[in-house]
């Protein structure tokens, strides 16, 4: 790999490089996914690589109270599967972790890569669009938070500027009472792309008589993950009944635009999505 | 341009030259002579370059030199201690669980980090825990009951 | 017979290295003044080369040596048919087709450099449909073929039919005549890669002589001297290639894969040159099972009794033949299953497309046909409301019965095989009144075909030496070999080493392929053995003042039958054999499964002399299908294995167990994807073999039904553990939910259409 490499200890330093360098750089945290685009020649090699790993800033995962989750930038993956903490308040973010590669990539891949590397397929998206994350992005400029929502603009595209990086995830507590749920489909149980991902909170009210909250996105199932705010109406204000779940999952398998790849189809990955929407909703249901 | 990294592998001090994006497997066997540690993909996929670092087991071949500095790394070579083979590889070697021996490193640091953290795994934990290092020749039942044993036998 | 070494599971002599990452395998390996060499592959399924330009690359500082098909000699290669060179000339006629290659002092500059080496093309239509490629008028994948040498007698072959391998046996017009139910069925299977974890790699160096010495992960190192002597037309004598031990190999590494051209590089440059593939050009562009298309007619009597077979197998043989005529040819063979059917048509047809060249993968063609024959005795159990296993009860071959080609079985354990896993599986059927359901499969390979030889040398010490042209592939040979050494000289199994695998140090082998190493080898090294201490008994004889033919050897002595106090030890015999023969005690042996003649009425176009040393198996599954997404998951797995001998049954556990997962990633996952010639799936995170999450833990059950020409009774193990595999899924599938999925792999998604398409069950 042919390239200027950079690794600084100082945020102030790197964003003076990635003013420098724009789109011609490219950074890395853990770097798993970026080093095997490299290699495999889907992501061209940068003039510029910047590995932040060594700012100790930008490392940290901290919960509060009130405030919820701050998920720093070279937060690993694994992490956020086994923190006692994210585990009890953030199940669904614990499981969706937990089906990212392989334990040892895991070790290596950082929560914010999975986010900024912008996948259709990326499996904390889907959780953390139902939680209604947000990140902060930092340049030179100043800082600002950007909705997760809206920080996905295609396949490896996000809302941040080049000159931008993300520094932390802010993940605000759910709503009380509410459950959250993360359903996979793959072809292996680990070791695997989602063909589809699924992510839905739900909340009944007091009487636990109708869902009073429902939220629900989908990961590799369009150009980006998204959040299905139009599918989630059907459902609120109802009675948590099969017959509407198999509606929202109807409808929710309708708005999904796959793509076939080598992977699946796109019939069958609508097909899924049904299933998928259906058995998380209940799940999520169910345990409130 | 090359410059010197300074890495810690097994307790040991090396100075290395290397390009700082060479990857991490590749100064591992070429440039500290490690071979243990072997290659099969070099994509993340296989896991058959696991080695330790502070301990949790990363895949090597997706890091560059450059982030493995101020780290500790365990590589195959450094889990015997003082000439006495861990019980992992023992139990591993007794119980048939090595054929071609080409995913054994890294399954055997796998193993450890597993053991090291939960001494006393299920079944489906240890089959968690070595769901990145495939091994073709084995069908893993040998080698699940191999981890399983060797927690068996820890001090 | 009371045996010390042999049939008990000893310590495998190789793993303490491999445990602690001591073992050096091709890439661990560094020559001083080395290089590093790259393949230019095509990138084009076929097209004529109009010209090459190596000078950009030829001025990059550090590029030492570049090679096209120009600089090479005109010579080809192949283990059946001689159709391919080292590097492309002329014409290319698969991606991946090695058209040029490079050495340079690092890896990374070689991988630059090679980018800078420009082709020009002239397209062809490809060929890619073996059926289309049949027709008349379909562009030819060899213009000359008809013209390349072939070695093996009464070949059929013409336009891009590769080969055509028939079996016949009784009347089948007659046979399905006289059936109750006759049933026909099309299956297919898709490519799958034996993906060793290890990948293929070599060094080659020239001395002064003009020797070339070639480290190589190869499963058959003297195969390896023929071919590069083939294509590139250096003198045997001067081609040595020494094998390492293999991470892996599955028969992937047993034809050549990067020492053609690593020989080449490292002759233009003078130099060591070191290539290693990627995994992506061991997924994309080295030697994938053969996919095939199976059309099979059955007759069968109302009782169950099978009456007539017909089977149609089209292998797409890609752009070189390879292994192909042998898989063809023993693939049809194996079409009858471990079922005596009176009334038998096979024609097995192998045929070029512009695809990879697909070669052997464990199971040599075996794996499609009997996917395919395994699920059609489903369909007919359902039909006929038989129960599987006792379907496959009632047909069974037994001892004495005749293989197809004329091959009379002396050891036939199969029926033994599916009682055993029956019961240790607790064989029910579900019928689809459940999401769970049973299958079992049955199988029939060989362990003996072909050559092999051993030296044994008994030591001045009395310890001694093996030398045996096979290969530590992984499946554990050092040891299973020297057990049978130490059995036969009455020797503990520490006193035995063995050297393999190295053409200029241990004598021929075929090959450490064909699960043929404990059978065919093992029989050679006894042998020899035995001859060694013949030498022993001789010296003894005199010390003992006894006949040799009343000595036995136990425990590192020699003694007289019956009377053990009255001995001498190795060791003592081993210092006078020095005084009277001039040295160690020296035996040697080939073992070589001869032709036999053949009817020709009866076989026709097959390319082996003969096959012997039948082994069979049967395997029983319980999965669970998501109805709602297709899903399977393996429950559990039992695999009864008839091995005649099991020389060390931990081992031979290990064997099946592997192979199981193997089987089951066929079944339910692998599959290399084709687009326009082109795999495009050449990674593990795409190419998905199965992980320790998806599999159970595998039953296993030893069968030992003893070959009477086999070493201590022992056959082979080595491939049949995935043969069976994927036809068994496919009937526990059937049983589970009422689906059957014909064409292989069974995915998720294959199965949620099929059930669509059925709506209703139960």
């Amino acid at each position: 790999m042919r390239c200027n490499f950079y690794q600084l200890t100082s945020l102030q330093e790197t964003l003076g490089l990635l003013a420098e360098y724009g789109s011609r750089a490219k950074l890395i945290a853990g770097g798993t996914d970026i080093l095997v685009g490299i290699k495999e020649e889907t992501t061209e090699v940068p003039e510029c690589l910047i590995s932040i790993g060594h700012i100790s800033d930008l490392d940290g995962l901290k919960y509060q109270e009130g405030t919820g989750l701050t998920i720093g930038a070279l937060t690993k993956v694994g992490e956020l599967e086994t923190s006692a903490q994210v585990r009890e308040v953030y199940p669904a973010l614990a499981c969706a972790a937990k089906t990212i590669g392989s334990r040892q990539v895991r070790n290596l891949a950082t929560a914010v890569g999975n986010v900024c590397n912008a996948s259709p397929a990326a499996d904390l998206v889907p959780v953390l669009l139902v939680l209604e994350a947000s990140v902060k992005a930092v340049g030179q400029q100043g800082e600002r938070t950007i909705k997760l929502e809206e920080f996905f603009l295609g396949p490896s595209q996000t809302a941040l500027s080049p000159e931008e990086l993300v520094t932390e995830i802010s993940v605000p507590p759910p709503p009380n009472g509410a459950r959250t749920a993360y359903m996979k489909h793959s072809v292996r149980r680990a070791m695997d792309i989602a063909l589809v991902g699924v992510a839905v909170l739900a909340r009944l009210d007091s009487k636990k008589q109708a869902v009073e909250d429902y939220r629900l996105a989908l990961g590799a199932v369009a150009p980006t993950p998204i959040r299905a705010r139009a599918v989630e109406e059907i459902i609120l204000g109802k009675p948590p009944e099969e017959n509407t779940i198999l509606k929202v999952a109807q409808a929710a398998s309708e708005l999904a635009q796959p793509i076939s790849d080598i992977r699946s189809s796109a019939e069958y990955r609508k097909e899924i999505v049904k299933v998928l929407v259906k058995r998380a909703s209940k799940q999520a249901l169910e345990e409130v | 341009m090359k410059q010197v990294f300074t890495l810690n592998v097994n307790g040991e001090t090396y100075e290395v030259l290397a390009e700082p994006t060479e990857p991490l497997v590749k100064v591992i066997r070429f440039r500290v002579g490690l071979t243990g540690t072997k290659e099969g993909c070099g994509t993340g996929d296989c896991g058959a370059c696991t080695i330790l670092l502070d301990g949790k087991p990363v895949t090597s071949c997706l890091m560059l030199v450059a982030q493995a500095q101020g780290k500790q790394i365990t590589t195959i070579e450094g889990v015997a201690q003082n000439g006495q083979l861990h019980p992992l590889q023992q139990a591993f070697i007794d119980h048939g669980a090595v054929q071609c021996g080409f995913c054994t490193p890294g399954m055997i640091l796998s193993a450890k980090a597993l053991l090291d953290e939960t001494p006393h795994p299920r079944e489906q934990e240890v089959r968690e825990a070595i769901a990145g290092n495939l091994c073709r020749c084995t069908g893993y039942v040998k080698i699940v009951s191999a981890i399983l044993a060797a927690a068996d036998n820890l001090p | 017979m009371d045996l010390k070494v042999v049939g008990k599971s000893l310590t495998r002599l190789d793993t303490p290295d491999k445990a602690v990452g001591n073992t050096i395998y091709i890439d661990d390996m560094v020559l001083p003044h080395m290089l590093h060499g790259m393949i230019l592959r095509s990138p084009l399924p076929h097209a004529k080369i109009i010209n090459i330009d190596t000078s950009q690359a030829k001025k990059l500082a550090g590029v030492k040596a570049v090679v096209t098909g120009a600089d090479i000699p005109d010579g080809r290669h192949g283990p059946f048919i001689k159709d391919q060179s080292a590097l492309a000339k002329g014409k290319v006629r698969h991606i991946g087709e090695p058209v040029a290659a490079l050495a340079a002092t690092t890896r990374e500059l070689a991988e630059e450099a090679v980018e800078m080496i420009k082709v020009d093309y002239q397209e062809l239509p490809a060929v890619l449909d073996p059926v289309k490629a049949l027709e008349p008028d379909a562009l030819l994948v060899h213009e000359d073929y008809e013209n390349y040498p072939v070695v093996f007698p009464g070949a059929i072959r013409k336009g891009n039919l590769v080969s055509q391998t028939i079996f016949k046996e009784g009347d089948l017009e007659l046979g399905l005549k006289e059936s109750d139910l006759v049933l026909e069925d099309s299956f297919s299977t898709q490519s799958a890669h034996p993906t060793y974890i290890e990948p293929c790699g070599a060094i080659a160096s020239f001395d002064a002589q003009g020797r070339v010495t070639v480290w190589t992960n190869s499963q058959a190192p003297h195969l390896t001297q023929i071919r590069i002597f083939e294509a590139l037309l250096i003198p045997m004598a001067s081609i040595r290639v020494t094998g390492l031990k293999l991470g892996g190999g599955f028969g992937g590494k047993v034809e050549p894969h990067v020492q053609l051209v690593a020989v080449a590089l490292a002759k233009v440059s003078n130099k060591p040159v070191k290539i290693i593939q990627s995994r992506e050009e061991e997924l994309a562009d080295t030697r994938p099972r053969h996919p095939a298309q199976i059309n099979i007619t059955t007759g069968v009597k109302k009782d169950g009794t099978l009456w007539a077979r017909k089977t149609k197998l089209i292998y797409d043989c890609g752009a070189y033949a390879d292994d192909g005529p042998g898989i063809c040819g023993f693939g049809a063979m194996m079409s009858r299953g471990p079922y005596l059917i009176p009334h038998v048509h096979i024609v097995g047809s192998l045929v070029y497309t512009n695809k990879v060249g697909f070669g052997a993968y464990r199971g040599f063609g075996n794996p499609q046909t009997t996917f395919a024959f395994e699920s059609h005795l489903d369909m007919i159990a359902d039909k006929l409301g038989i129960d599987p296993v006792e379907l496959r009860l009632k047909n069974t071959v037994a001892n004495g019965d005749i293989q197809l080609g004329g091959e009379t079985m002396a050891s036939v354990g199969i029926e033994e095989c599916i009682k055993k896993v029956s019961t240790s599986a607790k064989w029910k059927r579900a019928n689809g009144s459940s999401n769970r359901g049973m299958g079992i499969a049955c199988l029939q390979h060989i362990s003996g075909v072909l050559s092999s030889s051993a030296v044994v040398k008994i030591m001045e010490d009395g310890s001694a030496c093996v030398q045996t042209g096979v290969a530590e592939l992984g499946a554990g040979q050092e040891t299973v070999l020297s057990q049978i050494a130490a059995e036969e000289l009455g020797l503990p199994l520490e006193d035995i080493r063995i050297i393999m695998a190295d053409t200029d140090a241990t004598p021929y082998n075929w090959g450490t392929q064909g699960s043929r190493a404990t059978y065919c080898a093992g029989n050679a090294i006894k042998a020899a053995a035995a001859d060694a201490k013949a030498h022993l008994f001789k010296i003894a004889a005199t010390q003992l003042e006894a006949n040799p033919e009343d000595l036995v050897a136990r425990d590192r002595r020699v003694f007289v039958k019956g009377s053990p106090e009255k001995g001498i030890s190795f060791r003592e015999l081993g210092i006078l054999s020095h005084w009277v023969t001039g040295g160690p005690a020296v035996g040697s042996s080939t073992f070589m499964v001869e032709a036999r003649h053949t009817d020709p009425k009866r076989v026709l176009g097959f390319p082996f002399g003969a096959v012997t040393a039948f082994i069979f198996a049967a395997q029983v599954v319980e999965v669970e299908v998501d109805r709602d997404t297709g899903q399977v998951k393996l429950l559990q797995a039992h695999a009864a294995h008839d091995v005649g001998k099991a020389i060390n049954p931990l081992n031979v556990e290990g064997q099946i167990q592997g192979g199981f997962v193997q089987g089951a990633g066929y079944a339910l996952a692998e599959q290399l994807t084709f687009d326009n010639g082109k795999i495009i799936n050449a990674n593990l995170m795409d190419y998905k073999i199965p992980a320790a999450t998806d599999v159970p833990n595998i039953v296993t059950v030893i069968v030992e039904e003893p070959e009477p020409t086999g070493p201590f009774g022992a056959k082979g193990v080595g491939e049949p553990g995935l043969v069976a595999t994927a036809p068994a899924l496919a009937n526990a599938v059937y049983d589970a939910i009422g689906v059957r999925i014909k064409d292989l792999p069974i995915t998720s998604e294959k199965i949620l259409n099929a059930l669509k398409d059925k709506q209703v069950y139960v």
